[in-house]
């Protein structure tokens, strides 16, 4: 890991730090559900905030502005190009301490979602990971309630299916 | 397993311990300074040269898509060659907080379409001249009535590889007068087509596995062996990629994953 240079704290540094703490864990698990890659989710997000730092005078202004992240780290998930600038960005800085793996359970789950079609992926984390409302992702996604609906609910069908058939090889 | 214990897996996924240890606010102030030193260098360079090359910026990573906030329509940024209406003699009091938003090229460079290493083996660059029937909007163009699905773009640029006496693989990159433009043709491009046009048959095949938007459409005529019309967005860039004889979706996408990472060298919206 490299050194960080320490930034000296002022009102902007502040907000952004408290930001960063309020939010990071809670992403990066939402990107988990994204990617099921801990490694990817991380440097995601890390590169999400970092972004967010350069334009913090207007995203701090916004309503949500963890939204904002969000959206920045399933686009920087999401696209190779974007994924491999993030991984060179942010490895240098990972922490030494480890962590353990994630449980048996959250892989699974994980495993499963990967399996679904992109958008009802996205669907099912951000409803029941982010606890975004239906509204909400419509919005995001720019597309009517229904349609959020029917993602929800052929996603929940598809998991339902794979979690069974994980339990089952699972014994 | 039912409804309750789907929510169960959900709880228990939400309840458990973080997953990484964060590298801190401070990493991730450090890594926009480094990418701004970095940025600095490519302009200097750039400066230097008397060189206006969006596509090398392009390849030096420089430019950074980022969303509109919660709740606000993306837009796109102004043409470079827009005037502003008024203008100010005064100098700015206070120098901007982020650095100027890169300009959209207005062109298609060469960047951004594929090259020999992303296609499969065997298939050599063979110049930038796709004329011909080969793409969908041709064979839309058959159907009675005619389906139109031209993209009306504003610039266009296209890249043909062959491979033996018979193997074509063709790419057409348009560039749409604005994102949202590109968007809502991709999204409508299905109900344009419809699913049968009398002696040709419709259907996607592949949809969002690649950019900002993705479709790969199988197009089967009467007596003939089906073809696979590869669709992908980034920002205000479409691509269209054919490749004769290849009925595989699968590889299908992999080219419209290639694809997507090249366009991003022409637009800012990556």
């Amino acid at each position: 890991m490299e050194t960080v240079r320490v930034t000296r704290p002022d009102g902007r540094t502040d907000t952004f730090d408290a930001f960063y703490a309020a939010n990071f864990d809670r992403l990066v698990l939402q990107l988990y559900a994204y990617t099921a890659d801990v490694s990817a989710a991380q440097d995601a997000v890390q590169e999400a905030f970092s972004r967010a730092w350069a334009r913090w005078d207007r995203v701090a202004g916004y309503d949500e502005p963890a939204a904002w992240v969000r959206r920045v780290a399933m686009n920087v998930a999401t696209n190779r190009w974007r994924r491999v600038q993030a991984a060179r960005a942010h490895a240098r800085f990972h922490r030494a301490e480890s962590v353990p793996p994630p449980s048996p359970d959250r892989a699974a789950l994980a495993r499963a979602l990967r399996a679904l079609p992109p958008r009802q992926r996205r669907a099912i984390v951000l409803f029941h990971i982010a606890d975004l409302s239906i509204g909400e992702i419509a919005a995001q996604e720019g597309v009517p309630d229904g349609t959020v609906k029917a993602w929800l609910h052929r996603g929940r069908a598809a998991l339902a299916t794979l979690l069974t058939d994980e339990e089952d090889r699972r014994g | 397993m039912d409804e309750q214990r789907l929510d169960d897996v959900f709880d228990r996924f939400r309840g458990g311990a973080p997953l990484a240890v964060a590298a801190g606010a401070d990493a991730a102030r450090e890594a926009f300074r480094r990418r701004r030193h970095t940025r600095a260098v490519v302009a200097g360079a750039f400066a230097a040269l008397a060189v206006a090359a969006p596509s090398v910026a392009f390849a030096a990573g420089a430019f950074d898509r980022t969303p509109p906030p919660p709740g606000v329509i993306a837009s796109d940024p102004p043409a470079r060659t827009t005037e502003p209406t008024q203008r100010t003699t005064a100098p700015p009091t206070t120098p901007p907080s982020t650095p100027p938003r890169p300009t959209e090229p207005a062109d298609v460079p060469a960047a951004a379409l594929l090259r020999e290493l992303d296609v499969p083996a065997g298939y050599r660059y063979r110049g930038d001249a796709v004329d011909g029937d080969w793409s969908l909007a041709a064979i839309a163009a058959s159907c009675d009535p005619p389906r139109g699905v031209e993209p009306p773009g504003v610039a266009q640029r296209g890249a043909a590889f062959r491979r033996g006496p018979d193997e074509s693989l063709l790419q057409v990159v348009e560039r749409m007068p604005t994102s949202s433009a590109a968007r809502q043709w991709l999204d409508e491009l299905p109900d344009r087509l419809g699913t049968d046009c009398g002696r040709v048959r419709f259907a996607v095949v592949a949809e969002d596995f690649a950019g900002d938007g993705s479709l790969v459409v199988r197009a089967t005529a009467d007596g003939g062996e089906p073809n696979l019309y590869v669709f992908v967005r980034q920002g205000p860039l479409l691509t269209q990629i054919w490749q004769k004889h290849q009925v595989t979706v699968g590889v299908a996408e992999d080219l419209g994953r290639a694809a997507a990472d090249r366009l991003c060298q022409g637009t800012a919206a990556c």
